[in-house]
């Protein structure tokens, strides 16, 4: 992989000579490399600021900060993206903090934070690279950037905070959405790193709607059933809930999904 | 974004254990018993508070042999349309003084109604408020007697009443 001269973690052959790494932070007293992320409750995003310290000691990755399940285990996935690029990870003691560690950290899209706050670390990228961006994403074991649930809401809030935002590729157009910041969408860590050092610059993506793939069903494909499609254009006029019970094992899920409302515009009644 | 958030619910569920309610040869013996006690899962004020409620019966291979309907989804879409548009033009439904220009029979039928099945008052303000809203779908100005018996036939009627 290109890209990373000097950066001194280039995996030697499986090499676990621990004396073949520099200090990473020679000269500097750099403690710690931190970027924002962000936590959801709904759709509200709490600002998480993503830790990683390298220290001397016992070589261990650990995570902390409340993170559940699928947090814990990005520990696997990022190991696996910095080897993909042909990066070992650092022997030491790697301390990965989620602040505010009182709030317990749910979801995948905390392996790109991390694992870009492990690159700084690492000085692969300059510690100030993301100052001023929300970083979310979840990386799979090739170093590719997969979908994360909440990327709209998240650059909406990195907006409000005056940041901009790094999600996935295929979510770029989404967060576009969230009006005039700098929304980088790289297709893989490899092309995040590669936009930071100027070798490869990303262009900012446009706002763009999910593609449908399935055509929308139409109510000239359901026979019969005619006080089932009257309800449902009471209930598209006015949404009213309606609640259909039916004999037919699959005719009420059918007439559901045909509803012809699904209205875009607002209904005129508080419900 | 702020909750609560403006949805719509739309549910489906079968009307007893095996789902033959209404099909003497299929149902099973405990007909219609079993109904009630199936749906008494849901709670009667969860009831009362969906609006239209439908019972859809198995479709006949009559009706599916009949040639596809005219009017597809964009009609509909058309008419809801024209609905909604009616209902944001005339009235304005979050001030809850609203009235509903019912006709006289139409009034007379309400009540009568409220008072044979029990209806409650969210029930009555909900029938007047889709009976409006079918005044809409109709393009009627006023509500009519027609228009509330529809409301009404799609308020839910219990197992066994």
């Amino acid at each position: 992989m290109d890209g990373f001269t000097g950066s001194g973690y280039a995996d030697t052959a499986g090499s676990a000579d621990t004396d073949a790494a520099p200090a990473p932070q020679k000269g500097r007293n750099r403690m710690v490399s931190r970027v924002h992320t962000v936590a959801f409750n709904g759709v509200d995003v709490l600002d998480i600021d993503c830790q990683v310290q390298l220290s001397s000691g016992m070589v261990a990755f650990n995570v902390v900060g409340l993170p559940d399940k699928a947090v814990a285990e990005s520990r696997e996935r990022v190991r696996a993206a910095l080897a993909a690029m042909g990066l070992a990870l650092p022997p030491k003691r790697i301390a990965v903090n989620l602040a505010p560690a009182d709030v317990l950290k749910e979801g995948a899209h905390f392996d790109l934070p991390i694992a870009v706050a492990l690159l700084m670390a690492m000085d692969v990228i300059p510690a100030d690279a993301f100052e001023n961006h929300t970083i979310l994403g979840e990386l799979s074991l090739d170093g590719r950037l997969a979908p994360v649930a909440g990327v709209l809401p998240a650059a909406i809030g990195a907006n409000a905070a005056g940041r901009g935002i790094v999600c996935p590729a295929v979510q770029g157009g989404e967060a576009a959405w969230a009006g005039d910041i700098d929304v980088l969408a790289p297709a893989s860590l490899l092309a995040l790193v590669n936009h930071v050092k100027g070798t490869q610059v990303l262009t900012p993506p446009k706002p763009a709607l999910a593609a449908h793939d399935t055509p929308i069903p139409d109510m000239r494909d359901v026979k019969g059933q005619e006080s089932a499609k009257r309800a449902l254009e009471i209930a598209a006029c006015c949404s009213w809930t309606s609640c259909r019970n039916s004999t037919g094992a699959a005719s009420k899920r059918c007439v559901s999904r045909w509803n012809p409302g699904a209205p875009s515009s607002p209904a005129p009644t508080p419900m | 974004m702020t909750y609560p958030a403006r949805f719509q619910l739309v549910a489906a569920m079968n009307p007893c254990k095996c789902g033959w309610l209404d099909n003497p040869a299929l149902a099973c013996s405990r007909v219609p018993r079993c109904a009630a006690d199936y749906q008494a899962k849901i709670s009667g004020p969860l009831f009362d508070r969906i609006d239209l409620h439908i019972d859809v019966p198995a479709v006949k291979p009559a009706d599916l042999a009949l040639p596809a309907p005219a009017e597809g989804t964009a009609d509909i879409a058309a008419r809801v349309a024209a609905a909604r548009f009616a209902a944001l033009a005339d009235r304005d439904f979050a001030d809850p003084a609203v009235t509903v220009n019912a006709d006289a029979d139409g009034t007379k039928l309400l009540t009568a109604a409220a008072e044979r099945l029990h209806l409650s008052a969210r029930a009555w303000h909900r029938i007047r408020r889709v009976a409006r809203t079918i005044a809409d779908l109709d393009g009627s100005d006023g509500v009519c007697r027609v228009h509330v018996a529809e409301a009404l036939g799609c308020r839910r009627v219990a197992p066994g009443r």
